[in-house]
């Protein structure tokens, strides 16, 4: 799920008119990545049903940061900027029709996706 | 958002103030700073800064925070602040936009002592009042300004660092 999101990303974040979809996509992976290190960190065999597990059915990745156990003031040095960055993805502006620059899509993507970015460090917990 | 006790609103405005002659020292000027408390009526009190720039549309946010970490381990802005607290928007998100309507009507109204008005910025996610809005100015700025502004303030930045 996180491939096909930053295919999606990579794809057009260069596009004036869909570089939102990357800026989105890029949060989505994230809030897949935090909930594939829940997963582990629980050593559960399945995403846990909404009945069961209710505080785990939230989208809000500070929520899933502290749902996973990890401690963002305890994040390596040169990675808080992206940690932060991507803090800023809420799923609801998916809902929004405002135009967004691709600086900050290209911002939102590198946090995220970077060889040293988010993703590569929640693999790594 | 709960009641937040007025001393503690006190620090928060002092410190905010401070930051905010921080980071012009160090060249960033934002269009917008102000407090603003998170999550509506329902959150427990968690309180953010809150950063209106035109710099989030033409830099991109991810590059601003690492500066702002960098600013805050030098000691160059108040250790009060933890960048962690500091979120940034671009005066289309609708946050700003939220603000800038907020910030006119409150301007046309005669002023009531009796009456703070609640302004609810951006989907319900933050709640403010005028006095948590420490600077406030139109955004205007062009790509080739900011670009030359960043540059100097990453390089006051990285100084410290050195």
């Amino acid at each position: 799920m996180v491939e096909s999101k930053r295919a999606v990303a990579l794809a057009t974040v260069d596009s004036r008119l869909a570089c939102r979809e990357a800026w989105l996509a890029s949060g989505f992976a994230v809030e897949f990545s935090l909930k594939a290190l829940i997963i582990k960190r629980e050593r559960l065999n399945a995403w846990p049903s909404k009945d069961a597990r209710p505080d785990l059915y939230i989208h809000d990745l500070r929520g899933l940061f502290g749902a996973a156990g990890v401690d963002l003031k305890a994040a390596p040095k040169g990675l808080r900027g992206s940690l932060r960055a991507v803090l800023d993805w809420n799923r609801a502006h998916e809902y929004t029709s405002g135009r967004m620059s691709r600086a900050n899509a290209r911002s939102m993507v590198k946090a995220a996706f970077d060889e040293d970015g988010v993703i590569a460090w929640l693999a790594s917990l | 958002m709960a009641s937040e006790p007025v001393i503690d609103m006190e620090r928060r405005l002092k410190a905010g103030r401070e930051y905010h002659t921080a980071l012009r020292r160090l060249g960033f000027d934002p269009d917008a700073l102000l407090w603003a408390g998170v999550g509506g009526s329902d959150a427990d009190g968690a309180m953010e800064l809150l950063i209106v720039t035109t710099w989030a549309d033409n830099i991109g946010p991810k590059a601003i925070y690492d500066l702002l970490f960098e600013a805050y381990d030098a000691s160059a802005t108040p250790k009060e602040i933890d960048p962690f607290i500091v979120s940034l928007f671009s005066p289309q998100s609708r946050v700003a936009i939220d603000l800038a309507a907020a910030v006119y009507t409150v301007r046309k109204e005669v002023h009531r002592a009796d009456f703070t008005p609640m302004l609810v910025l951006g989907m319900m996610d933050y709640v403010t009042i005028p006095e948590w809005i420490i600077s406030y100015r139109q955004p205007k700025s062009t790509r080739f300004d900011d670009a030359r502004r960043f540059r100097a303030f990453q390089t006051n930045v990285e100084k410290l660092a050195a």
